[in-house]
């Protein structure tokens, strides 16, 4: 992103380090970090130890740090080997980092393991410093019961350690070593790690530690975090309801609803509670300042709230007119739009860029709020999309939401699930195809990977 | 999805019954951020206001204070980042930000600095400075802020304090406002808890922000710009009036009741102007975690920015392929020059000089292939022989040119007669609006953010050099002016313009090249 660029690369390498139990929502907020920056074009990885330990075989990699750390022999297993094994994969995991920032010029590395010891993050503190990365720690500490329990849970299912284990076993294994793990915590604190960059998050009070913010893009990733509430929760998506300019295939406007979209408007409330169930009553809809929106949500009670932020790309001189009648008028620009879609600007209007930007408190707030029912636009809807499932940006304009659709997203640390209600009311197509100005999905829409908008599989 | 497709050709071709109607005839009609049409006339009567003092449109001394919309505005906000209904900026409700801690802990600063970001942003924002409010009673200073006095001062104190609490209220409730900062000591948890329950029952949202300050380079330079104010009220001598401050001070040290977690109230404690910060907010919500964001980045200032604008002339603006490597070393030793005069001008003034860090003077210049010939060029000529360290000529990305597009090259009247549409809508609103394929000042602005936090971090003297258009933005943002009157500042070649960075209110001076 352009705007985001950073003016000597070589300067501005971080190196994002979380520390903390297991099951504190550590994974989580690596993945919604990476997600966050590489929404913003800012080149960001997440690294785990664990693919490492599965090669040198060992499956349960917090043992391993324990034993490193006070020479408790595991039974069977010499010590000596784990030692030597466990300094070789952390080598490894580090040298790949190394080799990441430098051939393929990464600006943000997410380290996503435990790292509990003042040692090993010390070690970690000298790698970075030869290498020339500002290492920033992020503290995951929590005493929250249920919190740790639903995290045990869902590593105890998908974790890559853990998953092939029975899910009893898999929760017993991952509660063992939490407990080992306590015994050899040594939390972040403003005395003794006065010289260190971090932020450390308790999750049950609230209170947030940050200490020693060196650059902007450290305070850019902080903020990030702020925004971040650890709980499960869902969104739901829906455009508004096939509009009068729908079907006249006109872009923009501020039109009315169409019969069938005041029919999917007044279906809606049916299909919310089919996917919500009790939380229904406690969804809160945001809609566009549009008027096609706010019709849309009329016969839903829920609170709502208008945000000029979710307003439908501006089309500039290009409001109100068909895909051909622009082809005819601005054939220069229709083929520009088709090239470079997510950077293209209309006339007075704006680019899939300039939606994302201003996007972001929208985006920030989602990640704080829960129960949230959004009504809004395709272009929008693309880009928020798009956030949730990591597209990336050439594609994220290609993707296919049709209309009179509710779509359930519930974002977890390893998978974000996506559900779709159709409401089985037909409406119009308005997608283009690349290079036409046809509306309706081409058949290679289906097959391509982020073409349509598909459930995915719990 | 299935069923959905195989609907298609039926649902397009089958629709039937009506007649299309053709044209746009429900137009959207508010575009993109730009203020809503129905107020933009207020705003230009407010741009003009505002800009009568001016001559030529060049850079005025922009004064906080005094950018209270008129009230024709109905609370729209002209800020530069977004423009906003009336305290509905990201849904975020209303919220009073608290100051509290110890005279001389940079409060009245960052009250005002953080009025200034969050109008930036579009939010509407005013500060209340308790000291102020006691000016216009013209009441002795020293009840200032001690906690226990005789009756006679407390009922006083008291009087104030409520007409500052009914004056917020009135600008969240009859004024429109959405962000209010209450700039007072605020030491005792009794006051925080009455401040705390008042705006909480009137659903206002309450953040304390503690300023914690153990630098004491800062403590001092604070105190002797207090010891100005005072000298001139009581006629005092610089000693008398640093003595009576550093009492104060010690007085207040032992009411001091710092805030903690069971008062159970939403707090950030600000230490040393963000070395760390604890927070313990309830409220949350973006905008205050856009405030938090702006805290981490904010530093203490003792040096200036200086501007210099770049001719760009009919070169390809966006890349500065040709630069006068003189002109440029002209710049910076009438620059350097300027610093040093200060410098001196520092020690005198002052019975102890302060230097938070040494404080030459480092550039920032637009993206240009000749950026280490430069740097080369300034080391050869100004580095002095015992500083080990070079002078730093950093290139910034974001400071490229705004993007012309396909105005490129061309004159004002050809592009009138190339785009007349787009030129009418260009003179009613020159902030917002685009030719093809170029930058509008608002697109610059967002572009430049990343910027405006790296100033903010910096404690040095910074010499930047750019197109007038990125200065424009740098200096709309720390002069506090509005996008109105943005595109309309003038940076003549031979000048160069000085910020200089005050609690209540930065300065801009020129300096004439010679």
């Amino acid at each position: 992103m352009a705007f985001y660029k950073i003016s000597n690369p070589t300067d501005h390498r971080i190196c994002v380090v979380m520390v903390g139990l297991p099951a504190r929502g550590k994974t989580f907020i690596s993945q919604k970090l990476v997600g966050y920056l590489s929404w913003l074009s800012i080149k960001a990885k997440c690294f785990t130890f664990a693919d490492f330990r599965r090669k040198c075989g060992h499956l349960s990699p917090h043992a391993l740090e324990f034993n490193k750390n006070t020479g408790v022999i595991n039974e069977g297993v010499e010590s000596n080997d784990e030692d030597e094994d466990e300094e070789v994969i952390e080598e490894q995991a580090l040298e790949q980092i190394r080799k990441w920032f430098q051939s393929e010029n990464g600006v943000i590395a997410v380290l996503d393991d435990t790292n509990i010891t003042s040692n090993r993050r010390r070690s970690i503190i000298e790698f970075c410093q030869k290498n020339n990365i500002q290492p920033i720690f992020v503290e995951s500490w929590s005493e929250d019961e249920d919190f740790v329990q639903c995290n045990v849970k869902d590593m105890g299912r998908k974790s890559i350690e853990y998953k092939h284990m029975d899910p009893l076993e898999a929760k017993q294994k991952v509660m063992e070593n939490i407990n080992k793990f306590k015994k050899n915590y040594e939390p972040l604190d403003f005395e003794k790690d006065s010289d260190l960059t971090f932020v450390k998050l308790n999750s049950g009070s609230k209170e947030i530690l940050i200490n020693k913010i060196q650059t902007y893009l450290q305070s850019k990733i902080v903020f990030y975090i702020l925004n971040l509430d650890l709980k499960p929760r869902c969104i739901w998506l829906s455009r508004h309801g096939e509009s009068l300019y729908n079907l006249e295939q006109k872009i923009g406007g501020d039109s009315l609803l169409s019969k069938r979209g005041e029919k999917y408007s007044s279906k809606l409330p049916a299909i919310v509670k089919e996917s919500a169930g009790l939380k229904e009553k406690d969804i809160v809809v945001w809609t566009s300042t549009l008027k096609r929106t706010q019709q849309t949500a009329q016969y839903l009670t829920n609170k709502k709230l208008q945000w000029r932020a979710l307003d439908e790309l501006d089309a500039g001189i290009c409001d109100g007119m068909t895909y051909e009648e622009i082809e005819e008028k601005y054939p220069d620009d229709f083929q520009a739009r088709d090239e470079n879609k997510y950077e293209f600007r209309y006339r007075g209007g704006e680019s899939y860029r300039d939606v994302a930007l201003r996007l972001e408190p929208v985006i920030m707030e989602l990640e704080r709020q829960e129960n949230i029912l959004i009504i809004t636009h395709q272009a929008v809807l693309r880009c928020i999309y798009a956030y949730y499932m990591n597209i990336p940006q050439e594609q994220s304009p290609w993707v296919s939401i049709p209309l009179h659709t509710l779509i359930k997203i519930e974002p977890r640390a390893y998978k974000t699930k996506v559900t779709t209600i159709k409401a089985n009311i037909p409406a119009v197509s308005t997608y283009k195809v690349k290079g036409t100005s046809h509306v309706g999905e081409a058949e290679d829409v289906y097959t391509k990977p982020y073409g349509i908008i598909k459930d995915t599989s719990s | 999805m299935e069923s959905f497709h195989a609907n298609q050709n039926e649902l397009i071709d089958g629709l039937g019954s009506e007649p299309l109607k053709s044209g746009n005839y429900m137009a959207r009609r508010g575009s993109r951020w730009s203020i809503h049409t129905d107020t933009e006339h207020q705003c230009r009567d407010y741009l003009h206001y505002h800009n009568c003092n001016n001559d030529d449109n060049v850079p005025s001394n922009g004064s906080l204070s005094d950018l209270e919309p008129p009230s024709g505005l109905s609370g729209i906000y002209p800020g530069q980042l977004y423009s906003s209904s009336p305290g509905k900026m990201f849904h975020a409700g209303k919220i009073l930000i608290v100051l509290m801690g110890l005279p001389g802990s940079s409060k009245t600063l960052l009250s005002v600095a953080i009025t200034r970001f969050t109008k930036w942003l579009g939010v509407l924002t005013k500060s209340f400075h308790f000291s102020k409010y006691i000016e216009d009673y013209k009441y002795h200073h020293t009840t200032r802020t001690i906690p226990s006095l005789n009756q006679q001062d407390q009922d006083f104190k008291r009087i104030v304090i409520d007409k500052i609490c009914n004056d917020m209220l009135n600008f969240f409730t009859k004024d429109c406002g959405q962000l209010a900062i209450y700039d007072a000591s605020n030491i005792r948890k009794s006051d925080r808890k009455l401040l705390n329950d008042f705006f909480s029952e009137n659903e206002i949202k309450v953040l304390f922000i503690e300023s914690l300050i153990t630098n004491t380079a800062i403590i001092d330079n604070n105190i002797k710009n207090s010891v100005k104010s005072i000298k001139l009220a009581e006629g005092l001598t610089q000693e008398e009036a640093e003595d009576a401050i550093k009492a104060e001070l010690s007085l207040n040290k032992t009411y001091l009741e710092e805030l903690s977690i069971d008062e159970n109230l939403s707090y950030i404690k600000y230490f040393n102007f963000g070395e760390k910060l604890t927070l313990n907010n309830k409220h949350e919500g973006y905008l205050i975690n856009k405030i938090v964001l702006f805290l981490m980045n904010l530093r203490y200032k003792t040096g200036s920015l200086f501007f210099a604008p770049l001719d760009y002339g009919n070169d390809d603006i966006t890349i500065l392929s040709q630069v006068n490597i003189n002109h440029i070393q002209k710049i910076y030793s009438n620059v350097l020059k300027r610093v040093r005069v200060k410098g001196i001008d520092d020690e005198l003034n002052t019975s102890k000089p302060i230097k938070l860090e040494k404080n030459e003077l480092d550039v920032w210049i637009a993206p240009t292939p000749l950026s280490e010939q430069i740097q080369t060029n300034i080391n050869e000529q100004y580095k002095s022989k015992d500083d080990k360290n070079p002078i730093n000529v950093y290139e910034k990305s974001q400071l490229q040119a705004i993007h012309l597009g396909e105005v490129k090259n061309l004159t004002q009247e050809e592009i009138e007669k190339k785009f007349p549409d787009d030129f009418k809508r260009f003179a009613l609103d020159p902030y917002h609006s685009r030719y093809p394929r170029s930058e509008s000042y608002h697109d610059l602005a967002i572009r430049m953010e990343p910027l405006l936090f790296e100033l903010e971090r910096s404690t040095k003297n910074i010499l930047i050099i750019a197109h007038p258009s990125n200065l424009r933005v740098l200096y709309g943002y720390f002069m506090a002016s509005t996008c109105l009157d943005l595109p309309d500042l003038g940076f003549p070649s031979n000048r160069i313009v000085e910020i200089q960075f005050n609690p209540l209110l930065n300065t801009a001076n020129y300096i004439t090249m010679e």
